[in-house]
């Protein structure tokens, strides 16, 4: 059996812009030790729930050049990595990233609700705090916030500020703000009047005026590990030293390893 | 660490810093064409398939400073591909095996029409292929299959993960200045069909293509459409010589790269 050492990492946008910078955060060497793949919208997340054994294989791989017909042939050096797509099993992942901004089909709603119960991480960036707008569970028993596009339940509109310089403070002792100390993002956008639950944990707050207090906490399902951060929109956060530290402690105690 | 783990870490490293001679002529050359100049506005556009982190990446590299890149993956990627405000060039890499919703479908024909760029990355061969033939056959000029081909009738066929020799052919302005080099391990479709009305830029020597095209320029009357197909995986994606050929794509798509 395959001992399974890294943290395997599904990282999910769709529907609003952002830069690449985001993506080319994770090739920072502090998250060495992770396997962390981006798959966008319409994804998946059936590969974040528990596998059944893989039945074993019925013969040889189809190999060798010429072959003609559909499927997939191997061509491979032994000291190829493994890809997604190769066809092996599927190690599983441990922690889902979002920074999408949708309402989920149901399909993958159910999914998630799974994942959930079945105790898998949670990082909810920026956009992803609108989420699943017409979907109380999720933000009532999951994440603790929403950032609210429209009037709706009782809601009022979130508003979006400008960017902004933020100098954001850690609040509490929790393992992810170990060894954090306050910081400053120069050209982040702002989030203010969202919804948030009275459950939920603080990590970083803010004084900016244009700013919710409260900018990061942990979210508040029993069994899920599930951490929301309101900034990440710009290049200059996503390139900032304190920022990444705090995604990649995020990602490792959602994934149960601080 | 597993073994691997630490092989691919050094195999990322060697690949950043091999080939790259050959490549820095034709960036600088590409670079002075567009100094002075608006940078082009380009959306990438991923989604429906696994694509490494390399991929985005790419668009941060230095050699890309002289285009303005957001990503914008689906659903309503090309809500503003109609207006007069979209992108300048389309990046796609998105696997949407059966088709686009209507909107999006309109909204891109509105992009081509208004004689924009499409640059179709890897999985973006495949998009639509299988419902909506004006875009496979009048648009990109390709189908992930070639049902002439026996046995190839409803799926494709790919093939994992091999080296090859990429060869540019013609004298058209992405090939200019690029010489053949060896492409790391790469997914291949090796039974395209590719429309005889696109034009070749690029060739593979592996022996078991049906048709070696690598890379060519769609059919379509109005818009500039390339396409290429590899780019599967993160060594290739941060291959300086696979970065060039991209980055040769946008600027022509944009208009860029005069004749």
């Amino acid at each position: 059996m395959t001992v399974k050492t890294q943290v395997w990492v599904q990282v999910t946008t769709g529907g609003k812009p952002y830069p690449p910078t985001f993506q080319e955060m994770f090739l920072d060497p502090m998250f060495f030790g992770m396997e962390i793949w981006p798959i966008d919208h319409p994804a998946s997340f059936a590969a974040l729930l528990p596998t059944p054994p893989a039945p074993a294989p019925a013969g040889p791989p189809k190999v060798g050049r010429g072959a003609v017909g559909g499927g997939t042939e191997r061509d491979e050096p032994p000291d190829y990595p493994w890809e997604p797509s190769g066809g092996r099993p599927h190690p599983g992942y441990d922690v889902l990233v979002l920074n999408d901004q949708m309402n989920w089909p149901e399909t993958t709603r159910n999914l998630a609700k799974q994942a959930v119960e079945a105790g898998r991480g949670f990082v909810l960036l920026h956009h992803s705090l609108g989420d699943n707008q017409d979907w109380p569970w999720w933000y009532q028993e999951v994440t603790g916030g929403l950032f609210v596009l429209a009037d709706a339940n009782g809601m009022r509109r979130s508003a979006r500020g400008a960017a902004a310089t933020l100098d954001v403070r850690p609040v509490g002792n929790h393992p992810i703000l170990r060894h954090t100390k306050p910081f400053t993002l120069t050209n982040e956008e702002t989030f203010k009047g969202m919804w948030h639950s009275p459950k939920i944990t603080p990590l970083l707050q803010t004084s900016h005026g244009a700013s919710d207090t409260t900018i990061a906490w942990i979210g508040v399902h029993p069994t899920a590990r599930v951490v929301c951060i309101q900034p990440g929109t710009s290049r200059e956060t996503h390139r900032s030293h304190a920022y990444r530290m705090l995604i990649r402690n995020s990602i490792l105690w959602a994934a149960g390893r601080l | 660490m597993p073994d691997f783990s630490r092989r691919d870490f050094l195999g990322s490293a060697l690949a950043a810093v091999v080939s790259t001679t050959a490549t820095k002529a034709a960036a600088f050359a590409a670079a002075a064409q567009t100094t002075r100049r608006r940078r082009l506005q380009v959306q990438f556009t991923p989604g429906g398939h696994t694509s490494p982190l390399q991929m985005y990446a790419m668009f941060t590299d230095p050699m890309f400073e002289d285009v303005d890149t957001f990503v914008l993956p689906h659903p309503h990627a090309f809500d503003s591909a109609a207006g007069g405000d979209g992108p300048d060039v389309i990046v796609t890499n998105d696997w949407i095996t059966g088709q686009w919703p209507e909107a999006d479908r309109n909204n891109m024909v509105k992009h081509l029409d208004a004689g924009r760029g499409l640059v179709v990355l890897h999985h973006a061969v495949g998009t639509n292929n299988d419902a909506w033939a004006w875009w496979s056959e009048e648009v990109i000029g390709c189908s992930l299959y070639n049902p002439n081909v026996p046995g190839m009738k409803t799926q494709a066929r790919l093939k994992q993960f091999i080296t090859q020799t990429v060869k540019p052919v013609g004298n058209h302005p992405i090939v200019r200045g690029i010489e053949p080099f060896r492409m790391p391990w790469d997914e291949t479709f090796p039974n395209m069909w590719i429309s005889p009305r696109s034009t070749v830029l690029f060739e593979s020597d592996d022996p078991s293509f049906n048709n070696p095209a690598l890379g060519w320029v769609g059919p379509h009357q109005k818009a500039r459409v390339v396409c290429f197909q590899p780019g599967h995986t993160r060594h290739v994606c941060q291959d300086p010589n696979y970065r060039q050929v991209v980055h040769n794509m946008i600027l022509w798509a944009g208009g860029r790269l005069s004749a």
